[in-house]
């Protein structure tokens, strides 16, 4: 699939400061694209660089093949961005909002209603369109927040940390929302420092490090290169797990470990392999408690950056 | 102590703030320090004087000079409008207007007029009183020459009558003596008797009764003899008397003569005393006729003056209007536009405008009109105003609207501009403040400019509150067409596209900078 945004070698310095070193990323049409990283790795000023408020030092970065630098007016037509405050006037009403944003986004006025409308019920905010932006709650405000950013219909949608300060069940209604969105043949780019939760949501992550790209791709490429196999993590009362071990030999298991009171079996098929653990412990011990872990993205950004450090030092 | 704590927390905050510690700290000083050093001055500088007069004398020529070594530049005009034209125009703060033949002499109209533009209240009063007091000192010197001639002229006369003294006392002393001869001659006179009356009456009867008995005795001869001789008897008797008297009359004539004689010399040495008197009573006479001024409004006053306004028929509140009208529209656009623009910039929604596609300028000139409907808006209220306690005025509001609105765009152009600099509504506000206080403070509202240093006065009077009190004023009071106006409208234009262009600069520059910074906040990663 051909890349909707290109990310070409674009360095960033201040100063003495590299903060982007070449940076290459290919975001496709049409995906959840996340992109995480540590606090100061770059992710901010790679956002910056994409929405074309900073200048690349060197490289570019293109939209549908059009270069930033040079299209910036067609390319905020296409893109549509939602920070992590809320930008929107507390004073103007939900629809008032929305057509206002609209018609700064050059949507022809006898399109912006039915527009508004589409959104309202896309986000959920029909019954508030009256309601002062100041009145909504935080759910409703964050909505409303990616309402304005969708209300030109953009084909690019970049979400800075768009669950931030929201409580578990807002969270959800978010990413549900985002998913929607994207249902409708949005590309979509988010920042967030949850990492289950771009796990879950998005088709694609990159991770950034000290201005660097260090990995691209989708989750399960990600844990399938850089995260170790799935786990079962298995208490047993007389904790005989030696002579456990010694039984699943042959299981393919591929290593085991004991950390406390625990003994961790890694496996490529925890399910499958699960099921000769338990016949084992069955025949010398009494199981207290089993739990099966997969491998999580946190788990591939914490061996990578590891690795990254390690490198550095030495 | 909590309560220092929280003092040096206020402080690092506002010190760790540039701008606001820049304005809360360094604002007031560098307004204190400016305004110090430019009215650290008593005097007024740079004064020019439109002067007319229909014909140039000495005395005109010396009350101008007095003038100039007054520092103040006199331009002498060719016409009385000339000069008034000047005054409106701003070219002369004054124009002095000389009587015809301004002279010192009896019943003489000295009254020097000051044309006065009274919207300048201030220079007018300290000008006026500059002159007043050099035109006091030359009608001073001149009422001081006046009574020095009248003075001279007594004290001559008291010489000359000093000296004339003796010649009364000769004079009393003649007419004593003629007085003491003419009683003499009086004594002398009654002395000499030459009452017979009574005696000659019975002597007549006797004669008469002689004659009527000589008349009845010619009848009868011997009593005629008888009383002839009884006739010439008393005949020689008479005539002895008669001789007698006449002989004291003849002692009395001589007497006489001699003192008639006495007397006509001294009336004589009298006359030419008298001759001498007149004399000097004519001169005396001829002396004080001499003196050129005698009324005495005009010794103790040679020369007056009086103040005319250029326009007549204002009221104070006229006069004030337009730098009122000034002052609300500078500071309500200069606060109304800031505020607006800093509450923008700082409202979250300011970011969504910033990357929406629409051209930056669109937001810049939307802000402005939005700020220049609202000051439109108050501006009628003004108007309104306005009409009701003059409604001639009326004549001048297409005028008036059109260089209020130029002057009310400046500033809130000049408003946006500091509000697109400082980064909270407080500090914008004190920057907005303190800017209308600073164009406040060089202006002609609090001191006139003629009080500052030339240097400075040639930076100030582009000052925009200045120009456009001037526009305001030359509308307003002198009713100028805006054709007549060009020059500071033109600098009003000026203004205009120098803070477009600085508030483009700085949006682009460093409040977008501001506002993309805030809406990127670090975030930590958390699985």
């Amino acid at each position: 699939m051909p890349a909707q945004i290109q990310i070409v070698n674009v360095t960033k310095e201040f100063g003495k400061n590299v903060i982007l070193d070449k940076v290459s990323l290919d975001i496709p049409a049409r995906k959840i694209y996340g992109i995480i990283g540590e606090s100061g790795s770059g992710k901010t000023t790679l956002l910056k660089t994409i929405i074309g408020y900073w200048k690349p030092d060197d490289g570019e970065v293109l939209y549908e093949g059009r270069s930033l630098e040079k299209d910036m007016k067609f390319i905020k037509q296409i893109v549509g961005f939602a920070t992590q405050d809320n930008c929107v006037y507390p004073k103007l009403t939900v629809r008032e909002n929305l057509e206002y944003f609209g018609s700064m986004s050059n949507v022809p006025s006898n399109t912006l209603e039915r527009n508004t409308d589409k959104i309202l019920d896309l986000v959920e905010l029909k019954n508030a369109e009256n309601k002062l932006a100041e009145e909504l709650s935080g759910g409703m405000m964050r909505r409303l927040d990616i309402a304005c950013a969708l209300i030109h219909n953009p084909k690019i949608l970049i979400l800075d940390e768009p669950t931030q300060d929201l409580d578990p069940l807002l969270r959800k209604d978010i990413m549900n929302l985002i998913r929607k969105i994207n249902e409708n043949d949005t590309t979509i780019i988010l920042t967030s420092h949850l990492l289950e939760e771009t796990d879950q949501l998005c088709d694609e992550v990159a991770i950034i490090h000290e201005g660097r790209v260090l990995e691209a791709g989708t989750p399960e490429q990600l844990k399938n290169n850089y995260s170790k196999n799935e786990e079962i993590h298995l208490i047993t009362r007389e904790r005989k797990y030696k002579t456990i071990m010694s039984k699943l030999k042959d299981s393919g298991i591929k290593g085991s470990s004991v950390e406390g009171n625990s003994l961790i079996i890694y496996s490529d098929n925890a399910e499958k392999t699960l099921y000769h653990v338990l016949r084992a412990v069955d025949e010398v011990d009494k199981l207290i408690e089993v739990d099966l872990k997969k491998p999580t993205l946190t788990e591939v950004f914490e061996n990578l950056t590891k690795r990254e450090r390690a490198k550095k030092e030495g | 102590m909590k309560i220092f704590k929280i003092i040096k927390k206020d402080f690092k905050i506002l010190v760790r703030s540039k701008s606001s510690a820049l304005i809360v700290l360094f604002g007031p000083l560098l307004l204190i320090l400016l305004v110090g050093l430019a009215f650290n001055t008593t005097s007024l500088q740079g004064i020019k004087l439109g002067v007319y007069s229909p014909n140039y004398n000495e005395l005109t020529n010396g009350i101008i000079k007095a003038m100039e070594d007054e520092q103040y530049k006199v331009v002498k005009t060719e016409t009385e409008q000339q000069c008034i034209d000047g005054v409106k125009m701003g070219v002369y703060h004054i124009c002095v207007k000389f009587p015809d033949g301004l002279e010192i002499k009896n019943q003489a109209k000295n009254t020097i007029t000051f044309v006065v533009d009274q919207s300048r209240v201030n220079l007018v009063y300290a000008v006026k009183g500059t002159i007043n007091n050099k035109i006091g000192e030359k009608s001073k010197e001149l009422s001081l020459g006046l009574t020095g001639i009248i003075v001279t002229q007594l004290d001559k006369t008291k010489t000359e009558l000093s000296s004339r003294t003796g010649l009364f006392s000769d004079m009393r002393n003649n007419v004593d003596g003629v007085e003491s001869k003419l009683s003499e001659l009086q004594a002398t006179v009654n002395t000499v008797n030459l009452s017979y009356t009574n005696e000659s009456d019975v002597y007549m009867g006797k004669l008469i009764q002689q004659v009527k008995s000589i008349e009845a005795d010619l009848n009868e001869t011997a009593a005629w003899n008888a009383d002839i001789e009884d006739l010439f008897d008393n005949l020689k008797d008479k005539l002895d008397i008669v001789d007698e008297r006449l002989t004291a009359l003849s002692a009395l004539e001589g007497s006489l003569n001699g003192g008639f004689g006495n007397i006509k010399e001294s009336l004589t040495v009298n006359r030419q005393k008298i001759n001498e008197v007149e004399s000097s009573s004519n001169q005396i006479i001829s002396d004080i006729n001499n003196i050129a001024v005698t009324d005495v409004e005009s010794i103790v006053s040679p020369i007056n003056t009086v103040t005319e306004p250029i326009s007549v028929g204002k009221s104070n509140l006229n006069y004030l209007f337009p730098t009122l009208v000034m002052m609300v529209v500078m500071f309500v656009s200069l606060l109304l536009s800031s505020t607006m623009v800093i509450r923008e910039k700082t409202s979250s929604a300011y970011f969504r405008n910033y990357i929406s596609p629409t051209h930056g300028f669109i937001f810049v000139f939307s802000t402005f009109i939005t700020n220049f409907l609202i000051v439109l808006m108050q501006l009628i209220v003004v108007f309104g105003v306005m009409l009701y306690f003059d409604p001639k005025m009326i004549n001048l509001l297409v005028n008036v609207s059109g260089v209020l609105l130029l002057i009310a765009s400046v500033f809130i152009l000049l408003g946006m501009a500091i509000g697109y600099v400082f980064k909270s509504e407080e500090t914008s506000t004190l920057g907005a403040v303190s800017v209308g206080s600073i164009l406040l403070f060089f202006s002609n509202t609090i001191f006139p400019l003629e009080t500052l240093p030339t240097a400075i006065r040639e930076v100030v009077k582009y000052n925009i509150f200045v120009v456009g009190e001037e526009l305001l004023r030359k509308t307003i009071l002198f009713e100028y067409g805006l054709e007549q106006l060009l020059v500071p409208i033109g600098i009003i234009a000026a203004h205009i596209a120098v803070f477009i262009i600085v508030i483009i600069l700085i949006r682009k520059w460093a409040v977008a900078r501001y506002n993309i910074h805030k809406h990127f906040r670090n975030r930590k990663i958390k699985s």
